[in-house]
């Protein structure tokens, strides 16, 4: 089980024989080995666990959400009346946990998301936070000063434009609805999904422009 | 809870920085530990709210010196031993040396690849609605002990921003009795019956019952508890008693008073 070093160990002292596991990786086996013995938990299907959320469960769920709502009106009220229901309508993924809220961006308003007690976000739609997220920079920040913090992501909001922060709950959490970028009229719900980022749905980003991705 | 998790404001994180390209997981075993967690909470061992609480019960420079997965780790060590899935002494050999307790459900790999749900966060509604969308209302901040100690204590004067005091030393008394009781030394009803026996020899001693005396019976309960729970004695306080009262002769006016050694003699 050599090959599953943990990739920040620190090698520089020389180990002429064996293998060695740093404190973490020791605790977490003793973890895992006395609750698989115990009959609490069944390790194959920590391994599917692990590669749904390296293979499948991401952002793109969320940016397919977002592309369906710039180009179906109906849809999209269906979106901010009730995310939960308009989601699990599109059945490409699975059930989300309790109350989805989306907010609308508008030329009036930007919207962010932030969780400052912890990590609280919609992993179904999103996937796993990145670690800024879960920042304490971004926890304590977000809140008090949303613009600097999208300075930081090199992202500025008309002066005029209003900055509205979610914090997210275990049961209410949020993605934004971007607005369309201009010059993507006739466009397919394919192609717009390419243009809906990650930080575009947390609202530390915005949208690419059609020319920041080829031609398709 | 009131702690150092509670982040939204608070100056001098400094700058978010964003990593390029990153990947779900660091190590391998911070995927362990995600899956092992919901695993866990698939089997009803405990649920969203204990995993949080745990991590907030960590101490602030542990949570603040700490990665996201390492906080996870140590929460769900304290909700395994805490919650009896597993002994300390287990996790330590990393072996179990008992059968595990009997829980609800099992995640197995066919729950998975039928659609990973997460279980309900759903939180039935605690009592009846006080307020409607778009009423005002005005926040309070209550700290969860003294809205704890207030509930066990009904007749502990306060208006409504919470417990009023009229002099320091009032503040001081009721602070070292949430810190007591916080370190288990008692139980409310315990605390609230020396004190309902304290404030009654105090009526039948002539007291005036108009509330301002509230916190004399209260330090002469502190003090009794103290000494029925061994914390200390009757003679041990007296003599910080006169300690105090020698360091207050011997400073000027204005200056700190101070406990030496010295003043115990």
């Amino acid at each position: 089980m050599a090959q599953d070093h943990d990739h920040s160990h620190d090698h520089d002292h020389d180990h002429e024989h064996g293998s060695e596991l740093s404190d973490m990786q020791l605790r977490v086996r003793a973890l895992e080995t006395v609750l698989t013995e115990k009959g609490y938990i069944d390790p194959t299907a920590l391994d599917a666990i692990v590669e749904a959320y390296e293979t499948r469960i991401g952002p793109r769920n969320g940016s397919v959400v977002i592309a369906k709502a710039w180009t179906d009106p109906a849809f999209k009220k269906a979106l901010l009346a009730d995310a939960t229901k308009a989601v699990a309508s599109m059945g490409h993924m699975s059930r989300v946990g309790d109350h989805l809220v989306a907010v609308e961006n508008t030329p009036q308003r930007h919207n962010m998301i932030v969780c400052t007690l912890c990590s609280c976000y919609p992993w179904e739609v999103l996937g796993l936070p990145p670690i800024w997220y879960k920042s304490a920079p971004y926890r304590s920040r977000a809140v008090k000063d949303p613009r600097g913090v999208l300075s930081d992501f090199g992202v500025s909001i008309a002066k005029d434009t209003e900055i509205r922060v979610w914090d997210s709950t275990a049961e209410t959490r949020f993605i934004v609805l971007p607005m369309r970028p201009a010059g993507t009229e006739g466009w397919s719900e394919d192609k717009l999904a390419d243009l809906v980022t990650r930080d575009s749905m947390i609202g530390t980003g915005l949208p690419l422009n059609p020319n920041q991705v080829k031609a398709g | 809870m009131d702690g150092v998790h509670d982040m939204g404001g608070i100056d001098g994180f400094g700058k978010v920085e964003v990593e390029k390209n990153e990947p779900p997981f660091h190590a391998k075993w911070e995927g362990r530990v995600l899956a092992m967690q919901r695993a866990m909470g698939y089997a009803g061992a405990w649920h969203i709210d204990h995993s949080r609480f745990a991590q907030e019960k960590l101490p602030p420079v542990t949570y603040l010196s700490s990665s996201y997965y390492q906080r996870w780790a140590l929460a769900m060590e304290s909700n395994v031993t805490e919650r009896g899935f597993a002994s300390p002494e287990e996790l330590k050999a990393g072996h179990a040396s008992t059968p595990g307790k009997t829980l609800p459900r099992k995640l197995t790999i066919d729950v998975v690849a039928a659609g990973m749900t997460r279980s309900s966060f759903f939180r039935q509604q605690q009592g009846p609605q006080r307020f409607q969308p778009g009423d005002k209302v005005r926040t309070k901040n209550i700290p969860a002990a003294a809205r704890r100690a207030r509930e066990a204590v009904p007749s502990i004067p306060c208006d409504a921003e919470g417990p009023v005091f009229r002099e320091p030393w009032e503040a001081q008394a009721f602070a070292m009795t949430l810190a007591l009781y916080d370190r288990g030394l008692f139980a409310w009803p315990e605390w609230a019956a020396i004190l309902g026996d304290e404030i009654k020899k105090a009526q039948a001693a002539g007291d005036p019952d108009t509330g301002e005396t509230y916190y004399r019976h209260w330090l002469n309960a502190l003090e009794r508890i103290v000494a029925e729970k061994g914390v200390t004695d009757a003679d041990t306080l007296q003599r910080y008693h006169d300690a105090w009262d020698h360091a207050a002769d011997r400073t000027p006016h204005g200056a700190p008073i101070e406990l030496k050694a010295e003043d115990f003699r």
